[in-house]
């Protein structure tokens, strides 16, 4: 079956504005860290979750480390050849 | 007839049957002939969830349809309840997005095979005692293989039979925990174990459970043999062995501690390696031990709504992970490889593969208006009102690590990263998007009408998933790791590699026994030889000359005609079967047991 190309000719001019799709990208961050000003959680389920940008912070953080513990520390000790049969 | 019949109004069609007959007729059919009977393989599935969706519809509670007798004992084969029509209820309904996948494959042996493998969930999933259900399972185990080795490589070959010998070792924990069972307490009823009146044998069974629910670290055969299978029977593969375990640790062995840690084990273990793994398949397999960690954990938080947040998520999961292996099997199909460091670039040329995944991609993430969000979150909110707010953390943050290596990283260096991709792409058949397409479309409706999954559940549920702090949650968490992918794309780009996991201790442990054998079994022969030669051989001479003169005379007589019978009617056959593969008389093994079987469902 043929994929239409149509689609495909919109989401290569979709890459060449990779600039505004960034922009675009912050300002809807903003807005979410915004709208959390007003947007609580009723019942937090332990200190600090009613804090405006705690889910941000976390989610932040908890991907920048694990990029860096996985690809920096543990990938190195763990690599080996991708098509290894487990033979001696 | 056991398994087709009618009670109080209920119509019960087992829906193996249909999986099993077709498995049996194709066995007489010729690959050549493919485009005409490959209909017959949207059969079993249609019949399947014409069955289920009729028993929805029955009066509440568990009712126990077709038994039979075999070897003694009842085998209870339709234990109809809550619990076991929402898997039956998912899993018709991916057997049949699974079979017009795979409608273009014109290799009979792949479509047996995934018959017996559905055959088996369903056998598992309405198995009222544990015979019945150790039968249904050991006939996934050997479905599922033939799925890894029917792709015919030596990466395959190796991996099947690394996964069967896996398999084999889980299953015998399940018969010796039913058997010591059954020694102890006199039945097989397969029913609820209470956490505090656990003993021995029940544990037994529990370690036979969790190898097919890729427990870490019981898990390394799942990421081992799964990226090696077909690309049609990964995505059968991708929705029954685990969720069948899912399915019996919720009905046995809800609230074990155990299972709550375990669960969030997985959790982390599958997206933590699925970040730094470089093939696409091997990627989306750590991710189900990480989803069905998920599942394992609110089983073992054990209230009901964690149990139902599990069951709901294994709903959404067959769903979603469907369609991303489906996604990643086009990118195989077509561009002749699923890693990461060869493809690139590919969105404008494979738009429509680009957005089957990436609906998958943002269900399996929890993104709302997806199913994912109204599963997902059930099973972490369920875990924070349990007051166990550290499970609900690590499930956040395996949630953080599933949208970066699954919903960007992948995407992201499979369709983007490079410039416009040149390769030469193989074209996808309709069939292939068409399945695509209808997964799309269950993971969207699922997301935007919870109330069909919700209504499936087997407690009743006031869950609301969406309330404007749950939408804003979800919606915070998965922006803010995009914005950290952005920040680290510099390290994180894939590397042409796989990484160390338990299955490196299996295969020491392996090489470790056969070594154990081989050398005292070696010396043994030698110095066995040493006294054959110097004592046996002279007696054996003597001996020999007496029998000669009787086997002459006597024997030669009588044998001569049979021989020359069996060398001219049987023997040809018979030297033909003679292959020395281990997989064809697995096969034949299979099929002779399920001739049996079959003869004693219907005649009993």
């Amino acid at each position: 079956m043929r994929e239409p190309q149509s689609l495909g000719n919109w989401l290569d001019r979709a890459r060449e504005n990779a600039q505004a799709w960034k922009k675009a990208l912050f300002v809807v961050l903003a807005a979410l860290v915004g709208l959390n000003l007003f947007i609580t959680p009723h019942h937090p389920h332990f200190t600090g979750e009613g804090l405006p940008g705690f889910w941000a912070v976390f989610s932040l953080g908890a991907a920048v480390a694990m990029v860096v513990v996985l690809k920096k520390i543990v990938y190195p000790m763990l690599a080996r050849p991708e098509d290894d049969n487990g033979r001696p | 007839m056991a398994g087709l019949e009618s009670i109080a109004g209920i119509h019960f069609l087992h829906p193996s049957i249909g999986f099993l007959a077709l498995a049996l007729v194709l066995a007489f059919l010729k690959n050549e002939h493919y485009m005409a009977w490959r209909w017959l393989l949207l059969a079993p599935p249609v019949l399947a969830i014409v069955s289920v969706v009729s028993l929805t519809f029955g009066p509440d509670g568990a009712r126990e349809l077709a038994s039979l007798n075999y070897l003694g004992q009842t085998l209870i084969l339709g234990r109809v309840d809550a619990l076991a029509l929402v898997f039956a209820h998912v899993f018709a309904i991916q057997a049949l997005i699974g079979f017009i996948y795979a409608l273009h494959v014109p290799d009979r042996g792949q479509h047996m095979a995934a018959c017996l493998y559905v055959a088996g969930g369903f056998g598992c999933v309405f198995a009222g005692d544990y015979l019945t259900l150790f039968i249904f399972w050991e006939l996934m185990s050997i479905g599922s293989v033939f799925l890894v080795w029917l792709r015919k490589t030596p990466q395959a070959t190796a991996a099947g039979f690394r996964y069967f010998l896996f398999h084999i070792f889980g299953g015998l924990f399940l018969l010796a925990g039913l058997l010591l069972r059954h020694a102890a307490i006199g039945t097989f009823a397969f029913t609820a174990v209470a956490p505090d009146a656990a003993r021995y044998y029940d544990y037994i069974i529990l370690i036979g459970f969790l190898v097919n629910a890729a427990c870490v670290p019981l898990h390394a055969w799942l990421p081992d043999a799964y990226p090696e299978a077909t690309v049609t029977g990964a995505v059968f593969m991708s929705a029954f062995t685990t969720k069948t375990a899912v399915y019996v640790l919720a009905r046995g062995y809800a609230g074990f501690e155990v299972l709550a840690i375990g669960g969030l084990v997985m959790c982390l273990y599958g997206v933590f390696y699925a970040t730094i793994e470089n093939n696409a398949r091997r990627i989306l397999s750590y991710h189900i031990v990480s989803q069905v960690g998920y599942m394992v954990c609110g089983i073992g938080i054990g209230t009901a709504m964690t149990l139902d947040g599990a069951c709901a998520h294994a709903y959404a999961h067959i769903l979603y992970k469907g369609l991303l292996f489906m996604g990643a099997g086009c990118l195989l199909y077509s561009a002749g490889t699923a890693k990461l460091t060869e493809l690139g670039g590919l969105a404008s040329r494979l738009p429509l593969v680009m957005i089957g995944y990436m609906v998958g991609a943002v269900s399996i993430s929890g993104m709302p208006l997806f199913n994912g969000f109204v599963s997902k979150t059930m099973t972490i909110a369920g875990a924070a009102e349990a007051h166990r707010t550290w499970l609900a953390l690590g499930m956040e943050l395996a949630a953080v690590g599933t949208f970066l290596s699954v919903g960007i990283k992948l995407p992201y260096f499979a369709f983007f990263a490079k410039p416009k991709s040149t390769v030469e792409l193989k074209p996808i058949p309709w069939n292939m998007y068409l399945g695509m397409g209808i997964s799309s479309l269950l993971c969207l409706g699922i997301g935007l009408f919870p109330q069909t999954l919700y209504s499936l559940l087997p407690f009743p549920t006031d869950y609301a998933p969406y309330t404007p702090w749950h939408v804003l949650q979800a919606c915070l968490i998965l922006g803010f790791t995009g914005l950290g992918f952005y920040l680290m794309r510099r390290i994180i780009p894939p590397h042409p590699s796989r990484n160390l996991d338990f299955d490196f201790l299996y295969r020491l442990i392996g090489r470790g026994f056969v070594k154990l054998v081989s050398v005292p079994a070696a010396a043994i022969d030698n110095i066995w030889t040493d006294v054959y030669e110097k004592i046996g051989l002279k007696a054996l001479i003597q001996a020999g000359f007496g029998t000669s003169v009787f086997d002459v005379k006597v024997i030669d007589g009588v044998l001569d005609g049979s021989a020359k019978g069996v060398r001219e009617v049987g023997g040809t056959t018979v030297a033909r079967s003679q292959t020395g593969r281990l997989q064809d008389y697995l096969a034949a093994a299979v099929a002779l047991g399920l001739v049996i079987f079959a003869a004693v469902w219907f005649v009993g």
